[in-house]
């Protein structure tokens, strides 16, 4: 076959090659989607402890966040087509949204608490990190 | 690898054609599209292969099964639950194959520089 091989045909199989990666890299696109999912997740966390005083407010989000995790891994585990560095890429995503959200919980718990103009900042900044990695994951 | 003579002996430039760099098992083109797409990412579950390649079960199977021959790709049988899984990847020696043959479709078609 190899000495059929026109530059047309060459340029043709490329073109395949091409568009087949495309369409099997499409599928790798889930850590993005689990960037997104947690980051908006966390900063309704955020915003939900510092606004809501109730402790069953307070009970029923913690209960919320863990069944995200528990059904954001079963998701992640029915994944069928996996980057190279996905792991390595996102990590300081995770890192940055759960610094800022121990900052925010450390400065606002007891002197801010149910103040909205800390919260909703607060809360912005905290998913922010998660959500530009979501951006970025989503063109790796 | 395609290493065949090149019929032009003749001729000065006939030894260097680029198309002796292209390699037997992947100037097929289903292979070429297996090897294309698995050269994307890290690993694929063989659905997820089939659907992107546009073939048949048996079409893969037997594709991968020469690919995994040659030492191109590897192959993993695990589970999900209770869900058979079949995954897919390029190895160092299939990578090295993908990238000689790409750079040979390439000087080609004439993409080069």
């Amino acid at each position: 076959m190899d000495n059929e091989m026109t530059p047309d045909a060459a340029r043709a199989a490329l073109l395949s090659a091409t568009n087949t990666s495309r369409r099997l890299r499409s599928r790798a696109r889930w850590a993005s989607t689990k960037l997104a999912v947690f980051g908006v997740g966390i900063g309704l966390v955020t915003a939900t402890i510092g606004l809501v005083e109730s402790k069953l407010v307070g009970a029923a989000v913690l209960a919320g966040w863990l069944m995200l995790v528990g059904g954001m891994t079963v998701w992640e585990r029915s994944r069928l087509v996996h980057l190279a560095g996905t792991r390595a890429r996102i990590t300081p995503y995770w890192i940055g949204s759960f610094a800022f959200y121990g900052v925010a919980l450390a400065v606002g718990t007891d002197e801010k608490s149910g103040d909205l103009t800390y919260w909703l900042p607060a809360s912005v900044v905290v998913a922010l990190p998660m959500l530009i990695g979501a951006l970025r994951e989503r063109r790796a | 690898m395609s290493q065949e003579q090149d019929g032009n002996t003749g001729h000065d430039g006939g030894l260097s054609h680029p198309r002796r760099d292209l390699d037997d098992l992947l100037t097929h083109a289903v292979r070429f599209s297996i090897v294309a797409a698995l050269a994307g990412v890290q690993r694929a579950e063989f659905a997820a292969v089939r659907d992107s390649v546009e073939i048949s079960d048996p079409m893969l199977s037997k594709q991968v099964a020469l690919l995994e021959k040659a030492g191109y790709v590897q192959v993993e049988k695990g589970r999900v639950g209770r869900r058979p899984r079949t995954w897919l990847s390029l190895s160092d020696d299939g990578t090295a194959a993908y990238t000689r043959h790409v750079a040979a479709l390439r000087a080609i078609a004439g993409l080069m520089g």
